[in-house]
C-alpha cells in the first residue's frame, strides 16, 4: 500500500485490491481471520478480486452476486476460494465502486453455507449503512 | 494491498493467479457464446464432469492440449502472451516501422518535415511550441530513430 492514505479508512476497513476505478476493502472484523488464511487461499482470493475490479466474467465457484438481501434490502454477495466465503456489498465511496467484505465462512467441511453467519452477514451490512 | 499490477508478485500467487485467469477466459467465452457447462461437455465430447474439474478450486487435470481443445469448442483460437514477448513485438513493430521509412524515397519523418509540422500544428490545435515539440518527440520515439 502507497504512503497516502487508505480511503476507505474512515469506514473501518482497508483496501485490498483496487484496479480501473474498482475496489475491494476488507472491514476489520473480517481482518483477524484474513490473516490467518493459508497464502493460496490468499493469492486466489486476491486474484478473483482483482479479475472483479478489470470486470471480467467469475464462475460460480469464484463470485455468487446473489447470496440474498439484508434486513434494510441490500443484496449480499460473496468472493469463494478453496471453500472459504467472503461476504459483503457493493457501495460507492468516494466516487470508487467498492466491494466492502463485511464477514467470513469457512466452510471447510461442507459445500453450503452456514445460516448463521449468512445472517450475521447480512445485519453486517445493514450496520455498515446505518454508521457510514 | 496486493498490486496484481506488478510483475513480480510470489510463485504462488502466480500459479494461483494464472488459475484463476484461465477459468474466468473460459467462462468469459462461455458467456459470449451463451454456452453453459453441458453445452461445452457436449461440444467436447466429455462427460460434464469433466468440465466440473476444470473450474474446480485445484483446477485438477486441464492440460495445455484439453485447454485447446475447449477453447476451439468455444469457437475461437488460444493464444499465449507474457509481458516480456509483447515488449518484445513491440520492439520489433517500432523496428520494422523505422525500416519502412527508410526504405521510402518519397516518406520523410515527420518530426524533419517542417511544412508538415505546421500542417499539424493547424489541425491538433497546438499553438504553443512547447507542446508541439513535445507532440514530435512522443513521436519520434514511437516510430523509432531516424
Amino acid at each position: 500500500m502507497s504512503q497516502t492514505a487508505d480511503p476507505l479508512s474512515p469506514y473501518g476497513c482497508r483496501t485490498l485490491v483496487e484496479h480501473e476505478g474498482m475496489r475491494v476493502g476488507l472491514g476489520s472484523e473480517v481482518e483477524a481471520a484474513y490473516e490467518g488464511f493459508e497464502q493460496r487461499v490468499r493469492d486466489k482470493l486476491e486474484r478473483i478480486m482483482f479479475r472483479w475490479c478489470c470486470g471480467h466474467s467469475m464462475t460460480e465457484e469464484m463470485f455468487n452476486g446473489n447470496e440474498g438481501r439484508s434486513p434494510g434490502g441490500t443484496m449480499l454477495k460473496a468472493f469463494k476460494s478453496f471453500k472459504h466465503r467472503m461476504y459483503g456489498f457493493e457501495k460507492r465511496i468516494g466516487g470508487v465502486q467498492t466491494f466492502v467484505i463485511v464477514d467470513h465462512d469457512p466452510a471447510k467441511k461442507r459445500d453450503r453455507a452456514d445460516q448463521k453467519i449468512l445472517k450475521r452477514a447480512r445485519g453486517r451490512v445493514d450496520a455498515f449503512g446505518r454508521e457510514n | 494491498m496486493n498490486d496484481h499490477n506488478r510483475t513480480q508478485r510470489t510463485l504462488g500467487s502466480v500459479e494461483e493467479g494464472f488459475v484463476v485467469d484461465v477459468q474466468s477466459f473460459l467462462q468469459e467465452l462461455m458467456d459470449a457464446r451463451d454456452m453453459n457447462r453441458a453445452d461445452l461437455a457436449r461440444a467436447m465430447g466429455v462427460s460434464r464432469g469433466r468440465i466440473t474439474q476444470i473450474f474446480s478450486d485445484d483446477c485438477t487435470n486441464l492440460t495445455i492440449r484439453f485447454l485447446a481443445r475447449a477453447v476451439h469448442a468455444l469457437g475461437d483460437e488460444p493464444e499465449i502472451d507474457s509481458a516480456t514477448t509483447r515488449r518484445m513485438r513491440e520492439a520489433r513493430q517500432r523496428s520494422r516501422r523505422a525500416e519502412l521509412v527508410e526504405a521510402a524515397d518519397n516518406v520523410v519523418p515527420l518530426w524533419q518535415d517542417d511544412s508538415a509540422q505546421k500542417d499539424l500544428a493547424s489541425v491538433a490545435c497546438v499553438h504553443d511550441d512547447a507542446r508541439l515539440t513535445a507532440i514530435m518527440r512522443g513521436m519520434r520515439a514511437a516510430g523509432g530513430s531516424r
